[in-house]
């Protein structure tokens, strides 16, 4: 297999990465390169080929051509937030953990993400926003060296989602894994990412590094220049633009 | 088993016991609750109603025990990998479709008139519930949930303990239920066949003799031991799936 694991390296790179099912080529020739702790968002209309290429860079996936350099510790988590339905919340997160202190991890990570008093409840009596918290900490709690996000946060109300966005900063301040994204929102990207990415096609049309200080105000005269621009090279017009 | 379960039953009951107390049925179509508890006392004090229910017992547990077990590892080998997919499915189906009471007298020809094809028939119509069901949940598994486990890095093993296993409980019991009941049916056509002993030997002899409160007391029994079994899929139903959030009716 083309796909390389080197532990010294850093980040994740991508070396001509193309898929195709059957006839129908979803991401041709591509090249990337995060380096470590970035954080990438990748923005695109439905079909561009978005999921698609995180599912190559988590290995569900590996009818690809082309080279993928990623460190093995990497995790994924799905707009569904995918718990086991039949494990209680610390379980869920427990679940694979191999070192001997496994449920203090857990434990703590679940504190970070708001849910101390939750741990003994099943994924069917959360909310979104809470089975989703949990899937992030569940995601964290492995302290992996790639995160991949793929639209994380599509399902959530709008409220719950700014909080997501908010809880996402705070923890990548404390794990910083390098974090690759998807994302139909625009504003998310350019709030959340170091870089934003357009793809199109099954290639990448767009890439600027955002360089606002944090905290990112939204109205800001800077965010409204990346937003502008992002809007451009995904197709829309701001008249056009509804908010 | 909670009281307002048992309310139909016991309905079942009180109108027995008033058509047969009124006369509106002669006691030679119908014997009396009274007279059916008397020769319940009676058989179970010479202790041929405990020695007939223990042996009945150990084979519905015996073949249960052997068709469940199988009937689940056939499932997961069926579910989990292609090529159980394509040489036990098929198979499965075509034994499902052979009536197993059919193949009693074969079992008797090749195992002889012991405990061996009645294990066995019972083991056979107890295996195809458990089977049809639980394959049928591993194939209706959300693969997300299972490269979500891979993902979380775990191994082969580990995604059938902590991902298959468990999504296919609510399903299994399902089918366990069902295979309760077959294992019952199919130990009465066991037992009515031939066997020296067990509750079909007491209700073969009941017909020779035309002793219908003897009929009658089995029939109770069989229904007690129905219900009972019902009772403890609900039991287990109630400890296995609290993770799930299903409809209890209006």
């Amino acid at each position: 297999m083309a796909q390389g694991i080197r532990r010294d390296m850093s980040g994740l790179t991508l070396s001509g990465v193309g898929r195709a099912f059957g006839s129908h080529v979803v991401l041709e020739d591509l090249d990337l390169q995060v380096s470590k702790g970035e954080f990438v968002a990748i923005l695109g209309h439905s079909g561009c080929g978005k999921s698609t290429l995180l599912r190559v860079i988590a290995g569900l996936d590996d009818g690809y051509t082309g080279e993928i350099e990623a460190t093995a510790e990497r995790v994924m988590v799905f707009q569904d937030p995918s718990l086991f339905p039949w494990k209680r919340v610390l379980a869920n997160v427990m679940l694979g953990l191999r070192s001997a202190d496994a449920e203090s991890v857990a434990r703590r990570v679940l504190g970070e993400v708001g849910l101390e008093s939750h741990l003994r409840q099943w994924p069917a009596t959360l909310s979104g926003g809470e089975a989703q918290r949990v899937a992030l900490a569940r995601a964290l709690a492995r302290d992996p060296e790639l995160l991949l996000l793929d639209e994380p946060f599509g399902a959530l109300d709008a409220l719950s989602r700014l909080r997501m966005q908010d809880l996402l900063i705070q923890m990548r301040a404390t794990y910083r894994p390098t974090t690759l994204m998807v994302t139909h929102d625009v504003e998310e990207a350019i709030a959340l990412a170091d870089r934003v990415m357009v793809l199109d096609e099954g290639r990448f049309v767009f890439d600027r590094r955002v360089d606002i200080a944090s905290p990112r105000k939204r109205t800001s005269p800077a965010f409204q220049a990346v937003r502008a621009d992002v809007l451009e090279a995904l197709g829309v017009s701001i008249g056009d633009h509804v908010d | 088993m909670r009281i307002r379960h048992l309310a139909g039953p016991s309905l079942l009951l009180i109108v027995w016991w008033v058509a047969t107390a009124l006369g509106w049925v002669g006691s030679d179509t119908l014997p009396s609750p009274a007279s059916v508890v008397d020769v319940g006392v009676r058989l179970a004090d010479s202790g041929e109603l405990s020695r007939a229910l223990i042996s009945s017992l150990q084979r519905v547990l015996l073949g249960l025990g052997f068709g469940v077990a199988g009937g689940m590892v056939i499932a997961i080998l069926a579910g989990w990998s292609r090529i159980g997919e394509s040489l036990l499915d098929s198979t499965m189906q075509v034994i499902k479709a052979v009536p197993s009471v059919a193949l009693a007298p074969l079992f008797v020809v090749w195992l002889g008139i012991d405990e061996a094809p009645k294990v066995l028939l019972i083991a056979l119509s107890t295996s195809m519930p458990i089977y049809m069901n639980t394959y049928g949940a591993i194939r209706n598994l959300d693969v997300r949930l299972v490269e979500t486990g891979r993902l979380l890095g775990l191994g082969q093993r580990e995604i059938v303990r902590h991902v298959v296993v468990p999504s296919t409980v609510p399903a299994f019991l399902v089918g366990l239920r069902v295979s309760m009941a077959n294992a019952w049916i199919a130990l009465i056509f066991a037992e009515q066949i031939n066997a020296e002993n067990g509750l079909g030997k007491l209700m073969s002899d009941a017909r020779t003799w035309l002793r219908l409160d003897i009929m009658m007391l089995l029939l109770v029994i069989y229904a007690v031991l129905g219900l009972s079994s019902y009772s403890f899929v609900r039991f287990l139903e109630r400890r296995l799936l609290q993770w799930r959030r299903g409809f209890a009716g209006t």
